[in-house]
């Protein structure tokens, strides 16, 4: 009995020696390694990749943003024997043909897309279909809500969320964001437990412009009409602020669909409004008068014969396309003698000159933050004979991207000085705050102050009755501009036959300018004349503009209205009398005063605000509907009386 | 006598031992059961992310100047107000 014992003790004894023994082999000796094993099976290493940050307009509007999508792919080896029943309703499921759909599955490749960037609509047909062999994961896709507006401007991303032109090109480091590394773990059917805790990926930066997408749809919308008018090649439109020289809008056509870049060839997405230069014309002939001002060499009533017409110079005759006698010198403007502006040019000579045009920038890149921007060009003055300062007096032998010209033009809006134009107001958080920022960066003053201004006055006789823009006049507000009327180059290097830009050049209002708009219509077929064909384009924008902007004649912006605290409701149909000012009695603008003057309630604030024009008084109103409070207020700028009107959605007017 | 204080005594640390190794087991499974829910929850936030993206993006195309332009004029009947029918309001 004990030796049983004894063997089966043993026994027992030997068992947990093994025992013991392995568990001194996993736990020490190769602790590490196995530690290792059971990480490489439970842990996978992820790369986030954020998605591609949005890209606004000035307000905040969406250009373009990126929205979840799937890319869907086949391993055609583990297909089902019945795929080919299935061919028709996957066909169907992602928009593609059938023989596309087949090709997949028969590809002897052991990984084939199905379907690249498909929507989450597509993509939840396809596994409704639950098919062995086809499989999708997640990636993004890039939308432009906007589709053609400033395309070109906003340029476009590739399947792979690169940036490959415009503003997604050269923000692409901010707006593709930075990919991380992490490591999860994962139980036996792959499914992730964070169990370290969870870090949300980080989120790429969004890139807020300062284009205004209303003031963009504008210029598009009146460019794209009167190219297909006017049946000509091609139009741009840009819109300045002469105050900061940010770019409001950018037009051209023909345009493109960012959201289907691939449709239209690469020509088809350049920028021509900074990478085309093209020669001015006569809107270069306000840059000679500023030259030819600001150093006094001509005054705007100098006298300047136009030899009728024709003016030998060398072997070449200068030509106008009216014939003049004496013209003043803004009368040469107003007419636009090319005669007349050759004359100043040579009075003003060819290093003077060609000092302001570098000045305004000509002849080098302005700086703007888009790719591919062409510096125009103008030759070193030692390369000018006299035939070449003549024609360059009025925009010939010099070209200039249309941005280049805009924002000469704003430097004279902006009392002479230049600025650097730029289109990206600010890089933005995920949470909002900016990150970088561009502010209005001035470089140099080009012309005295009082040169701009009355340079801004002659082009307003351009614009007035008589001068060769008058279609671009806008009741009730005072416009400078400028037309022009350019030749084309041919492929010979001369001048085209029947090739010609139509040109207008404008600021509005003139006498505080907030917008300069240039229109260019390359070889429009119903005319040639900038003041016949660019003008109107340039009237219709600027109305439109400046309302959108709430920018009134004089260049002021209407001040916000003021909230009214506590509506004091009266007594409809009390007499109307003018509330008289009483500066002494005023009390603080935040309070109300008792009103003892006519009633606005139950109008709506078209009757109200005309009943107020009518009687001069001055009124504000908050809220949407019909008149439902009223009050006076003293105006904190100028302590007058103002009807502070609150109005409020109502079924019913009021009495 | 002496020997049974042994064994009660190493019955208790055993005890205490198996209470300890339980409770290991026990907080790893909620450790990973948390991890579950914080994965599940991570993945909610991503698609609500996804799906708020979606619906600014049907928001903005469905809001486009030129779509509004379209459904003002030809839907609604209006037009642009001439200059002299546009009142400003201070």
């Amino acid at each position: 009995m004990k030796e049983r014992l004894l063997v089966a003790g043993s026994a027992v004894g030997v068992g947990l020696l093994l025992v013991l023994s392995r568990l001194v082999q996993f736990t020490v000796v190769q602790s590490a390694q196995l530690a290792r094993q059971a990480a490489s099976q439970h842990n996978q290493r992820f790369t986030f990749t954020p998605r591609r940050g949005a890209i606004l307009d000035r307000n905040g509007e969406l250009l373009a943003l990126s929205v979840p999508a799937e890319s869907l792919f086949v391993r055609p080896r583990k297909l089902p024997a019945d795929i080919a029943a299935h061919v028709p309703a996957l066909a169907e499921a992602v928009h593609a043909s059938r023989q596309e759909v087949n090709t997949a599955f028969r590809s002897p490749a052991p990984f084939v897309w199905l379907k690249r960037q498909a929507t989450p609509q597509e993509a939840a047909q396809v596994r409704a279909l639950d098919l062995a062999g086809i499989d999708s994961f997640e990636t993004q896709r890039r939308f432009y809500p906007h589709g053609t507006l400033a395309a070109q401007l906003l340029g476009f991303a590739n399947i792979d969320a690169e940036g490959l032109e415009g503003i997604e090109r050269v923000y692409d480091h901010y707006l593709r964001g930075e990919s991380t590394e992490v490591v999860q773990e994962r139980d036996a059917l792959g499914r992730s437990i964070l169990a370290q805790g969870a870090e949300l990926p980080p989120e790429a930066l969004s890139v807020r412009l300062t284009l205004d997408l209303s003031l963009q749809y504008f210029a598009q919308r009146e460019l794209e009409r009167t190219v297909q008018a006017t049946r000509a090649r091609a139009g741009t439109v840009v819109i300045l602020d002469p105050q900061t020289f940010a770019v409001l809008a950018l037009a051209q056509i023909p345009t493109f669909d960012p959201n289907t870049p691939k449709s239209v060839p690469d020509e088809a997405r350049r920028n021509p409004a900074i990478s085309d230069p093209y020669e001015p014309g006569s809107t270069m002939k306000i840059l000679l008068a500023a030259a030819a001002l600001d150093m006094k060499v001509v005054r705007p009533e100098d006298q300047i014969f136009c030899e009728s017409g024709h003016y030998q110079v060398g072997k070449y005759t200068i030509h106008d396309h009216h014939p003049y006698g004496w013209l003043s010198f803004a009368q040469v403007l107003q007419h636009s003698s090319n005669i007349g502006a050759a004359k100043v040019g040579e009075r003003l000579g060819k290093e003077t000159y060609q000092k302001y045009l570098r000045g305004f920038g000509l002849g080098q890149k302005t700086g703007i933050d888009l790719p591919a921007e062409s510096p125009g060009l103008l030759a070193s003055p030692n390369n000018w004979s006299r035939i070449n300062l003549v024609t360059a007096s009025f925009g010939q032998g010099v070209a200039v991207t249309p941005l280049q010209l805009a924002s000469a033009y704003a430097t004279l809006a902006n009392e002479g000085v230049f600025m650097r134009p730029y289109v990206v107001q600010e890089v933005l958080g995920a949470d909002g705050k900016v990150v970088m920022a561009n502010s209005p960066q001035r470089r140099w003053q080009v012309v005295r102050s009082e040169t701009a201004h009355l340079l801004l006055q002659l082009m307003e006789n351009v614009v007035a009755k008589g001068g060769t823009g008058w279609r671009a006049s806008i009741p009730g507000v005072r416009v400078a501009g400028k037309t022009g009327t350019s030749q084309k180059v041919n492929q010979n290097g001369g001048y085209s036959a029947h090739g010609r830009i139509a040109s207008f050049i404008g600021i509005v209002p003139a006498d505080q300018p907030r917008l300069v708009i240039l229109v260019a219509i390359d070889e429009p077929k119903t005319g040639e004349y900038g003041g016949e064909i660019a003008a109107p384009v340039f009237q219709v924008i600027a109305t439109e503009a400046l309302a959108q902007l709430g920018i009134t004649g004089n260049g002021e912006r209407p001040t916000p209205p003021i909230v009214a605290p506590t509506p004091v409701a009266l007594t409809p149909g009390r007499a109307a009398a003018r509330p008289t000012p009483n500066r002494a009695a005023a009390a603080p603008q935040s309070v109300a005063l008792p009103v003892s003057g006519p009633s606005f309630l139950g109008m709506s604030l078209r009757e109200a605000t005309l009943t107020a024009q009518q009687n001069g008084w001055r009124v504000s109103a908050s809220g949407s509907g019909y008149v439902v409070g009223q009050m006076v207020q003293n105006d904190p700028a100028t302590q007058e009386p103002t009807y502070v009107l609150t109005l409020a959605p109502t079924t019913e007017k009021h009495p | 006598m002496q020997n049974s204080s042994h064994w009660v005594r190493y019955t208790l640390l055993a005890l205490v031992g198996l209470v300890l190794a339980l409770a290991q087991v026990w907080t790893r499974l909620q450790v990973v059961a948390v991890g579950y829910t914080l994965s599940n929850a991570r993945q909610l936030v991503h698609t609500l992310q996804g799906e708020r993206q979606e619906l600014e993006a049907q928001w903005s195309a469905s809001t486009t100047p030129s779509r509004l332009g379209e459904q003002a004029t030809q839907r609604l009947g209006l037009s642009a107000p001439q200059p002299e029918q546009v009142l400003r309001v201070q």
